[in-house]
C-alpha cells in the first residue's frame, strides 16, 4: 500500500513544527524518516494518522485512514514506549488491541513469543523496562500484520541483539510487499536497514530519495590520492580542471572532491606523476545526514572545542 | 462492533474498574444498613426512615457513593488521556464520533448495572433486618430515580472528563461543582431567586428529592447535554 502525505502543516503556537511537507512512502521496501531533535517526525506521524489536526492530507492506497473500514488492517503505529494502562497486563492489553482489529487469541499468543514478551506477558507493565515497553509497542503494531508499519524510533532502548533483530523483522515484512515508515537516530542501524530515506529539518523536507543517492550527494564523497610528487599532482588537477580544489592530507595524501579516479588516474598519467594509492572514500549515512541537516538544525550543541 | 468489544475489554481488563464497582455496591449495603440501626431524633428515640429513602441515600446520594460513580464515569476518557493510549485508540478507530458513542454507551451501561445491583441488594438488605415500609414512592420509582441519578452523575464526570483531559477533576469534579454550586446559592441565592433553579446540581437534588415536578430534572438533563456536546466537539477538533 502506497501512502501519500501531502503539504503537511502543522503550527504549536509560533512554533512551525512541520511545514508544508509532502513525501511518498511505497511497500516493498523500507523507509527510514531521519531528522535531528525537534525537526517534526513525530508530528508529522501524528498528522498522517490524523492523531494531530493540522493542514494537508494522507492517502492510504488512494483513501484517507478514516474512510478504510478496518484501519487496523491498514497501519500498524507503534509512537512511545509508554503506551499502555501500567496496571493492564500486557496479555490483556494485546487482548484489547486484538479486539479493535478482529485478531485471534491465537495471534496475541504468536506476537508475544515473536517480541520476546513471554515472561512478562503476565506482568502489569507499570514496572516495564524501555525495552520492554517498546517490544510491547511494536507487538501491539504487528498485531493485526497491517499493510503500513509507522514506527517512531523503535530502536530506542533495545540492546543490540534486539536491534539486530528488529532490523531483520522491519526488512523481512516490507519483503512481503508491505510498507515499513520508520524512524530512527541511529543512523548505521538505518543504512543497514532502509532502502529509502526521507530527511526532514525544522519541519521542511531535505531529501526524499534512495539511501545510495543520498549518501552521494555529500562532499565528503572524495577520492584519496597518494604520491610522493604532491605539489606536481595538484598543477596537473589544476591544469586540467580549473575550479577543482584538492585538499592536502598529511603526508603525503591529497582528497579530491568532484573527481573520479579515473579521471585523476589519466591526469597523472599524461603529467608524469607517479600514484602511490588512488581509493574512492564513500561518506556513511551519518556523515552525509550530519552536512545536510547542519543548516536546519534548531538546537545544535555546544561545539566541542 | 468491534469497538463495542474494544471498550468491553478496556473496562473489564483493569482492577480499578471492577474495585469500584464492588465499592459503590458494599458502600450502599453498609449505608442502608448504617441507616437501619443509628437514625435517632431529638430525644434518642430510634426513628425510622422509609425504607426506599434509605437506599437512595445510600446508593447514590453520599458523598461518597458519589465520587465512585464519578470514577466509573471519568474512566472512560480518564486512563486513556493520562497514560496516552488514546492515541492507540484513535489511530485503530479513526472515526472519532464513533469512539465517543462507545465510550458512552460503555459508561451508561456500567452505571445502570452497577447502580441495578446496588439498589437490588440494599433492598434485599433491608427485607432482612425487617427495616421500614416504603414512603410515598414505589419501588419502582425509587430504582429509576437511583439509576438516572447514577446513570447522569456518571456522565456528568464522564464529560468533564473528555473537556478537560484530566482524569483526578473527572472524579472529583461534580462534587466540586456541587460545593460549588451550594457557595453561590448560599451568597446570591436570596437575590437571584432564580438560580438554584437553574444551576445542574442543585435542581437534581430538589428532582431527586421529590420536589417541583419535572421542571428539575430537565434543567439537569439540559445541563449534562450540553456537557456532553461541549465533550464530543472537543474530542473531534482537539490533537489526540
Ligand atoms: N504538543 C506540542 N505542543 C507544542 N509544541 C510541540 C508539541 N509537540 C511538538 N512540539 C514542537 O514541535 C517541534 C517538532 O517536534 P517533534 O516531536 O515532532 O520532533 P521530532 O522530530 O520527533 O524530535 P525527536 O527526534 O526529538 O523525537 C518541536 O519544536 C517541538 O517543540
Ligand atoms: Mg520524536
Amino acid at each position: 500500500m502506497i501512502v501519500t502525505a501531502s503539504n503537511l502543516h502543522k503550527v504549536y503556537g509560533n512554533t512551525v513544527a512541520v511545514d508544508d511537507l509532502s513525501f511518498q512512502v511505497v511497500p516493498g521496501q523500507v523507509t527510514g524518516f531521519l531528522g535531528p531533535n525537534g525537526s517534526g517526525k513525530s508530528t508529522s506521524l501524528r498528522l498522517m494518522l490524523g492523531l494531530d489536526h493540522g493542514r494537508g492530507t494522507t492517502l492510504w492506497g488512494g483513501k484517507p485512514l478514516h474512510l478504510h473500514r478496518h484501519a487496523p488492517a491498514v497501519v500498524g503505529a507503534h509512537l512511545d514506549a509508554k503506551f499502555f494502562h501500567p496496571n493492564r497486563t500486557a496479555r490483556a492489553h494485546l487482548q484489547m488491541m486484538a479486539a479493535a482489529s478482529r485478531t485471534t487469541s491465537k495471534r496475541v499468543d504468536e506476537v508475544i513469543s515473536l517480541m520476546g514478551l513471554e515472561s512478562v506477558a503476565k506482568k502489569r507493565p507499570k514496572g516495564f523496562s524501555l525495552g520492554m515497553g517498546q517490544r510491547l509497542g511494536l507487538a501491539t503494531a504487528i498485531l493485526a500484520e497491517p499493510q503500513v508499519l509507522l514506527l517512531d524510533e523503535p530502536a530506542n532502548g533495545l540492546d543490540p541483539q534486539s536491534i539486530h533483530w528488529l532490523r531483520d523483522y522491519l526488512k523481512y515484512y516490507a519483503s512481503q510487499g508491505r510498507t515499513v515508515f520508520v524512524s530512527s537516530h541511529l543512523l548505521s542501524e538505518m543504512e543497514i536497514m532502509a532502502d529509502h530515506v526521507v530527511v526532514i529539518a525544522k519541519g521542511r523536507l531535505l531529501a526524499d530519495e534512495s539511501i545510495s543517492d543520498f549518501v552521494n550527494r555529500s562532499t565528503t564523497n572524495d577520492v584519496l590520492v597518494r604520491s610522493p610528487h604532491i605539489q606536481a599532482l595538484v598543477a596537473a588537477l589544476a591544469g586540467e580542471i580549473p575550479g577543482v580544489q584538492p585538499r592536502p592530507e598529511p603526508p603525503d595524501g591529497l582528497s579530491v572532491s568532484g573527481l573520479t579516479t579515473d579521471q585523476i588516474g589519466d591526469i597523472a598519467f599524461r603529467h608524469g606523476v607517479p600514484l602511490y594509492e588512488l581509493t574512492k572514500r564513500t561518506a556513511s549515512l551519518e556523515q552525509a545526514f550530519l552536512e545536510m541537516t547542519q543548516a536546519g538544525q534548531e538546537y545544535e550543541m555546544g561545539r566541542v572545542r | 462492533m468491534e469497538l463495542l468489544t474494544f471498550e468491553w475489554r478496556r473496562a473489564r481488563s483493569i482492577r480499578t474498574t471492577w474495585i469500584t464497582s464492588l465499592f459503590v455496591i458494599l458502600g450502599a449495603l453498609f449505608f442502608a444498613f448504617l441507616g437501619t440501626v443509628s437514625v435517632v431524633d431529638e430525644d434518642g428515640t430510634a426513628l425510622r426512615l422509609p425504607a426506599t429513602d434509605l437506599i437512595k441515600t445510600a446508593v447514590v446520594d453520599n458523598p461518597i457513593a458519589m465520587v465512585l460513580i464519578a470514577s466509573l464515569g471519568a474512566m472512560a476518557f480518564g486512563h486513556e488521556y493520562r497514560y496516552g493510549t488514546i492515541r492507540l485508540t484513535l489511530t485503530a478507530f479513526p472515526r472519532r464520533p464513533a469512539v465517543f458513542f462507545a465510550k458512552f454507551a460503555m459508561t451508561v451501561v456500567i452505571a445502570l448495572v452497577v447502580s441495578a445491583i446496588a439498589v437490588v441488594a440494599s433492598y434485599a438488605l433491608l427485607l432482612a433486618l425487617g427495616a421500614g415500609e416504603p414512603g410515598g414512592l414505589t419501588w419502582a420509582q425509587v430504582a429509576l430515580q437511583v439509576a438516572v441519578f447514577a446513570v447522569t452523575y456518571a456522565l456528568l464526570a464522564f464529560s468533564l472528563t473528555v473537556i478537560t483531559r484530566n482524569h483526578p477533576l473527572g472524579i472529583i469534579g461534580p462534587l466540586l461543582l456541587y460545593l460549588l454550586e451550594l457557595t453561590l446559592v448560599g451568597f446570591l441565592g436570596e437575590r437571584l431567586q432564580w438560580l438554584p433553579k437553574a444551576l445542574p446540581l442543585t435542581a437534581m437534588q430538589t428532582w431527586f428529592a421529590g420536589g417541583a415536578g419535572l421542571r428539575p430534572v430537565a434543567v439537569w438533563a439540559a445541563w449534562i447535554v450540553g456537557l456532553l456536546i461541549v465533550g464530543f466537539v472537543l474530542l473531534r477538533r482537539r490533537d489526540a
